[in-house]
């Protein structure tokens, strides 16, 4: 009932059943009043035909058909009816028999203005009359038998003619034959409109049929067969959302097969290195060795699940940012000492270009995260025994560059990309999974600022920048800044060496 | 046996080796598709382990190489790719097992000497010759129902005689499948752990089993 088939359906029948209703109706009310207009038209006719007929001759009202017959010429037995009175002496000059048992009403117009009225006859069908007042004609003939002209007025006389409606029964036989013609259009009508709805409405079902039969990851579009000029956009659309959708599936399939995939490394890690420890029993320092690598996969995957769960949260806007001055002169350096240690470990010097009193206004712990992050990447994956270069100048703008070994120009279109690396290798401890700086990037997006990177292949230093959009300069921030930069160049050719 | 486990993540390569080593087995360990190409193409391995998503090579295209220059190593695919697709395809490729990670040390030890089992066309854990038997799933040897106890190396040396019964072995070939790939020479290693194994296999009475074949190798049969 609530279809979109049975919705056209029901209103173009029910439209077009009023409209031949309501058509039926007016026709029928049209040829009712003609039919009763020359109806009456008739009777007034005859009544006024009558008149000449009634005279007054020597004071004495004189009807002309009564000295040959009862009724007035023409007249219908058990059809017409009449009375004609004398109004002042009220007096009845003439009737029929039938005019007798029926109460005619004694009201009447001029013969150019006579009363019409319908008129309930004693056996409960009706009858039409006309009720006209006229002066009798009086009628004067001189001695040797010529008509005298007379210019009185003869006695008003009252005459009411009534003939039984024979309209009635044409009007019902019209009637019933419009009902026919109604149910029989209305029948029709609710046919041809089933028909043309089912044809018309094909292509939504095709268009059903398309979408439940290919599903939305079969990469295949939905085509109709010459579709309505209404639905051509919305197959576009639909087909344009189904991209959408479908890249959209794709792409949480991909993350959560890449979640999955690097989750299962470090497990394996941990599961097999427990297992051959406790194969057998073993040395002390055999044990602690176990423990050991256990514990730094441990730290490697808590590192992940927690970029997953930021980036989650930034996806799902579950974030309250409290922005305050953050001097970064002095935190960029804190923020370095949980990878101070790893970084000596594999040689690494660390080169400070950082502008005295710098800060920025932002939220410092999601910076911190940012840092993390690219401190994390540059101890990781920068060149044994290289530099890393931290620099923040008067603006705001902070860099870390490091040397990279197996990078090259193309890779750095990707770098942002969550879960790409630049092999698909891991690196030895399984946590790097090319999750940091596509949080760096969400991360850095919310604080309203920009994160680049850049790749120097002929130096073969890797620099991230991150420009946070609200800053405060130092006073002397201008001087510092081209200090910065100087240092920069030298750390990049540094670096070169 | 010699294995060699080509796979990139430092803890996998240690684990794994360590359970091969401690099975007796010599293990060579590739950290990229690169060198794993290489140690294949020129040693003689009883398996291989090769991880899929490798540096520099991946591993299916090392495993479609060896294919093509006809080597008929048993392969085990180890990696993180659990798709119903990857499996086909890496066992399309010329793998004989796969396994996913992460896997239990146990199941990938039993995969792997089934593997090499089937190398050597045995269905039988327990190897005979003559009156010697070598369990390889309990790692034991006993000869005319006397238990024998053997060095790791010595029961590995064993195994690989035991395993090619009939056949003669030259120093290189026990060299390739039983010991690791890394430094060292052959010298006279072989030799030294031939003697030692002729000497704990000796029982008054019965006919040795091991024998010389001059400029030739040693032969390992009954009577």
């Amino acid at each position: 009932m609530n279809s979109l088939r049975w919705r056209l359906f029901a209103g173009s029948v029910a439209a077009f059943t009023l409209l031949l209703g309501g058509g039926g109706a007016l026709a029928y009310i049209g040829i009712k009043e003609r039919l009763y207009a020359s109806f009456d038209r008739s009777l007034v006719q005859r009544a006024v035909s009558l008149i000449p007929m009634i005279k007054e001759e020597e004071g004495v009202i004189e009807i002309d058909w009564l000295e040959y017959r009862p009724h007035p010429p023409g007249h219908q037995e058990g059809t017409d009816r009449y009375a004609i009175w004398k109004k002042a002496a009220n007096e009845l000059l003439a009737q029929s028999d039938e005019a007798a048992t029926t109460d005619l009403p004694r009201t009447g117009g001029p013969p150019d203005r006579p009363v019409v009225a319908e008129l309930p006859l004693p056996d409960g069908s009706a009858a039409r009359r006309v009720g006209i007042e006229f002066h009798a004609r009086i009628d004067l003939e001189g001695e040797n038998g010529e008509p005298i002209e007379v210019k009185e007025k003869g006695p008003a006389i009252q005459m009411v003619l009534a003939r039984k409606d024979t309209v009635q029964p044409t009007l019902g036989a019209i009637r019933g034959m419009f009902a026919g013609i109604w149910a029989g259009g209305t029948l029709l009508s609710a046919l041809v409109t089933w028909w043309l709805v089912r044809k018309n409405l094909r292509p939504l079902d095709e268009l059903r049929e398309q979408i439940g039969r290919k599903g939305v990851m079969s990469g295949q579009k939905v085509s109709l067969d010459r579709p309505p000029a209404e639905l051509e956009p919305v197959v576009a659309e639909l087909n344009r959302l189904l991209e959408r959708v479908e890249r959209a599936i794709l792409r949480e399939r991909t993350l959560t097969s890449n979640v999955a995939h690097e989750l299962r490394t470090p497990v394996a890690g941990i599961l097999s290195t427990l297992e051959v420890a406790l194969g057998r029993s073993r040395p002390a320092e055999e044990y602690r060795e176990a423990m050991d690598q256990c514990f730094d996969i441990a730290k490697r995957m808590h590192w992940l699940v927690g970029n997953l769960l930021s980036i989650t949260r930034i996806e799902a806007n579950h974030l309250q940012l409290q922005s305050l001055p953050v001097p970064l002169h002095e935190r960029l350096r804190e923020w370095w000492e949980p990878f101070a240690k790893l970084a000596a470990a594999r040689g690494l010097r660390v080169s400070w270009s950082l502008v005295l009193n710098a800060v920025v206004t932002t939220d410092a712990g999601f910076l911190r995260v940012v840092m993390s992050n690219l401190y994390d990447n540059a101890v990781s994956h920068g060149r044994a025994n290289g530099v890393v270069r931290i620099a923040a100048d008067a603006q705001g703008a902070i860099t870390v560059c490091n040397l990279v070994e197996d990078m090259d120009a193309a890779h750095v279109q990707h770098v942002f990309d969550p879960f790409w690396r630049n092999s698909e290798s891991r690196d030895a401890g399984g946590g790097h999974v090319g999750l940091g700086l596509n949080l760096c990037q969400k991360i850095v997006g919310i604080l309203g600022g920009r994160i680049t990177a850049h790749f120097e292949e002929s130096e073969r230093v890797f620099e991230v920048r991150v420009e946070l959009g609200r800053r405060e300069e130092s006073e002397n921030g201008e001087r510092q800044d081209l200090e910065c930069r100087m240092k920069n160049a030298e750390c990049r050719m540094k670096n070169a060496e | 046996m010699k294995i060699l486990l080509v796979e990139d993540y430092v803890v996998l390569q240690k684990s794994v080796s360590k359970a091969i080593r401690e099975l007796g087995w010599a293990v060579d360990v590739a950290g990229d598709g690169e060198e794993g190409r290489w140690f294949a193409d020129n040693h003689a391995y009883d398996a291989i382990i090769l991880d899929l998503m490798l540096p520099k090579v991946h591993g299916l295209e090392v495993l479609r190489e060896l294919r093509g220059k006809g080597c008929r190593t048993p392969v085990l695919i180890l990696t993180a790719r659990d798709g119903v697709e990857d499996r086909m395809q890496g066992l399309d490729m010329g793998g004989d097992d796969y396994l996913v990670k992460p896997f239990f040390i146990g199941e990938l030890m039993s995969r792997l000497k089934a593997l090499v089992r089937r190398n050597y066309v045995e269905q039988d854990a327990a190897l005979q010759v003559g009156d010697l038997v070598v369990d390889t799933n309990a790692r034991t040897v006993r000869r005319g129902g006397v238990s024998i106890a053997l060095t790791a190396r010595e029961y590995a040396l064993l195994e690989y005689l035991v395993r090619r019964q009939g056949q003669v072995v030259t120093r290189t070939d026990i060299w390739e499948h039983v010991y690791e790939s890394y430094g060292g020479s052959e010298s006279n290693v072989v030799d030294v752990y031939v003697g030692y194994l002729r000497r704990k296999l000796h029982t008054s009475g019965a006919p040795p089993l091991i024998h010389t074949r001059r400029g030739q190798g040693y032969i390992l049969q009954g009577e």
